[in-house]
């Protein structure tokens, strides 16, 4: 089982994703259009989320980072700050 | 051909100079004019408070036009908190009006003999008693001076009690209850050191705008892209720029308990996301010509605060007396925020000032007699509220602390360290060592520790991800730098800067003008920018030894959250961001090549390195 925490909201997903790429299509499916840009380029206004995974982030946008049991994964939104 | 005027308090003269349109083209207007005319009016070694200090305001292209986010100003000036280069920007109509006055700029030199307000309305400048509003707070000031102006569109830029009383953080206030001002350091002071009240200006005169079709067809389109960011549009509406607390926190780039860490415990209590409906507010935008407002009326209705009410809180303020304060009362927050828009203090300079208080507090280096029996501990909602409104008043412990850190550090001994400033201007809310790019833009940017002059790194995706890397810092700095200074010259928001891109920016403004700046002629303006707010510095003897952060930032590793461990390599930032701007890097000093370069050896009339 791997947590998620989307934004504010925690998960916990049972069917077991291989890697990130795969969890995200699942959140894509299950959550909708918001998760598609999250490994593109940027949007308009719309920059990327951050990936925090087991609390480091991810780099490169790595897709293919595999998932464990008991990992973490944290989708956090593009910060605007000011 | 365009025209300044220069106002004289000292005599109560007034006199109009032309600006060659090529110096108008070379600076573009706004924040760049500003740095070009301070460099020109402003000698060496004048002190802030002097007489001899001069107050530049400047419009850009767009104003005097309904260009989609242009209700922005600028204020330049030498900071009585810092000793150096000022720039400031406020939201609302006053750079319009300037325009409308049938100026790009005013220039206020000199000081009364006694309070006074001054009001431009097209060619007549007409010098006025203020002793009656001494004293008043800026709202009623602001509305007082419009009434008796008797101009049916005039706009109005003023001081409250703090500037009159000379606090270094106080700020000029605009746009009477809406509360928008020329927040950071300190030009409050410097109207009140020249008994200045305010300023009104309006005028008739009509900005043409050379192309409308193409002007039409620039604004249609960024219509449309708003239309395509429901998302961002709906985000600004609802939570302005205080929306991702949270997720700063968790990505460990909130200060909080004056900056020891990058994350807040306590942050759902101060997320503006998570207590929507426990403290409404309501969606005001900042000035006309916006399409996406983002601004906000929050009104306390309980408590012991109740009744506070305040345009915000945005961010920084939150960071400021929040998370940077231990504190997770949200109603406090607006409270502090209230008392600092009345006396008219700059937030983030007050809370940060505040914080570091708060750690003197907790380390026994000021006790509760120096507070006048204030429990000053971190958390500690209402020792905050007292302790910001002895800041305001300059006031027992806020006599010190309105002096800034830089200043109340060296009076407390053992606390320079944990002074979270740069060159004397507090940080802005972005945890930095975990963000090099934003740790480079606070150490050499030229205003001081500040969060606005380079871009604001922490935004983006490229510095989020790889923040601890020094390789291709200083280009990434000065990237997102010439794209700011460019929009701070143009006089426009910097938040949709991503839905306008540069490319639509520019078209508006050669739509208006009738010019054709491209994005690399935008890029040199940029750079020349850069390069006269850096000679400002240099002229009044900065060199690479100021362009310093704080010792904590330096020699304690982040406490926790992703890049736990990090420190700031100071040192190597500063050659990568020397070299990418051009500057010597044994000094900081501008190149001679890059002072040429840019044509600006002649116009400063500088020799300078080699190089």
């Amino acid at each position: 089982m791997v947590a998620i925490t989307i934004g504010k909201r925690e998960e916990y997903i049972e069917v077991f994703p291989q890697n990130l790429r795969d969890l995200c299509e699942l959140l894509v499916r299950q959550y909708g259009i918001r998760f598609t840009h999250i490994f593109e380029g940027e949007v308009y206004g719309e920059t990327q989320c951050l990936i925090l995974f087991n609390d480091k982030i991810v780099v490169d946008r790595k897709a293919e980072t595999l998932l464990s049991e008991g990992d973490h994964v944290k989708i956090i939104p593009p910060i605007s700050g000011g | 051909m365009h025209s300044i005027l220069i106002i004289d308090l000292s005599d109560n003269s007034a006199y109009v100079e032309a600006l060659p349109e090529a110096h108008m083209d070379a600076f573009m207007g706004g924040r760049g004019l500003g740095a070009y005319l301070l460099y020109k009016y402003l000698d060496k070694g004048v002190h802030p408070l002097s007489p001899d200090n001069v107050l530049v305001f400047t419009a850009g292209p767009l104003q005097g036009t309904k260009s989609y986010y242009s209700a922005k100003s600028v204020l330049t000036t030498k900071s009585p908190l810092t000793g150096i280069y000022l720039y400031s920007i406020a939201s609302g109509s006053f750079a319009h009006r300037i325009r409308k006055a049938g100026y790009v700029a005013l220039i206020v030199r000199g000081a009364a003999a006694k309070p006074m307000y001054v009001v431009v309305e097209d060619n007549k400048v007409e010098f006025k008693d203020a002793s009656e509003y001494w004293g008043m707070l800026t709202a009623p000031s602001h509305d007082a001076l419009i009434g008796s102006s008797r101009m049916k569109n005039a706009s109005c830029v003023c001081i409250g009690p703090a500037g009159e009383r000379l606090n270094p953080m106080s700020c000029v206030a605009t746009e009477g209850q809406k509360a928008r001002t020329f927040g950071r350091g300190g030009a409050g002071a410097i109207m009140g050191s020249k008994m200045l009240k305010g300023l009104v200006v309006g005028g008739t005169r009509e900005v043409d705008v050379q192309d409308t079709d193409r002007f039409a067809k620039v604004k249609e389109s960024i219509r449309e892209t708003v239309k395509e960011a429901p998302t961002w549009v709906e985000k600004q509406r609802r939570f302005g720029t205080g929306s991702d607390i949270s997720a700063m926190s968790e990505i460990g780039i909130l200060p909080s308990h004056n900056w020891r860490s990058g994350r807040f415990s306590d942050v759902s209590s101060i997320d503006l996301t998570q207590i929507e409906e426990e403290w409404p507010r309501k969606n005001v935008a900042c000035g006309p010509y916006c399409i996406s407002p983002c601004s906000h009326i929050a009104q306390i209705d309980r408590g012991q605060w109740k009744g506070s009410k305040t345009e915000g809180p945005e961010y920084e303020t939150i960071y400021a007396f929040g998370s940077n304060c231990g504190i997770n009362r949200f109603d406090a927050i607006v409270a502090a925020e209230e008392i600092c828009d009345q006396y008219g203090i700059d937030t983030i300079s007050c809370g940060a000032s505040i914080a570091f208080g708060m750690e003197c507090y907790e380390r026994g280096l000021i006790d509760r007699e120096m507070t006048g029996g204030i429990d000053l501990s971190f958390g500690n909602a209402e020792g905050m509220v007292e302790t910001v409104a002895l800041v305001a008043k300059m006031e027992g412990i806020g006599a010190l602390l309105s002096q800034g850190t830089r200043s109340a550090s060296k009076a407390i001994e053992g606390s320079e360290s944990f002074a979270m400033q740069s060159k004397g201007l507090e940080l802005g809310g972005y945890e930095c060592r975990g963000m090099w790019g934003q740790a480079l833009e606070f150490a050499i940017n030229s205003r001081g520790g500040d969060h606005h002059g380079y871009g604001l790194l922490a935004r983006m995706p490229a510095e989020r991800e790889y923040g601890v890397q020094v390789e291709g810092k200083g280009e990434l700095v000065k990237e997102a730098a010439l794209q700011r200074i460019l929009v701070d010259s143009a006089v426009v928001c910097a938040f949709p800067r991503k839905i306008m891109g540069i490319d639509r920016l520019l078209e508006m403004i050669n739509s208006v003008t009738g010019k054709s700046f491209s994005k690399v002629d935008s890029q040199r303006i940029g750079l020349r920018i850069a390069t006269v707010e850096r000679m400002l510095n240099v002229r009044e003897g900065a060199r690479r030894e100021d362009d310093s952060l704080p010792e904590r930032l330096l020699i304690e590793p982040l406490p926790e959250g992703p890049r736990s461990g990090s420190t700031v390599p100071i040192e190597e930032l500063l050659d990568e961001g020397y070299r990418a701007f051009g500057w010597d890097e044994d000094t900081g000093v501008p190149l001679k090549r890059t002072l040429e370069s840019l044509g600006l050896d002649v116009l400063l009339e500088y020799e300078g390195r080699q190089g």
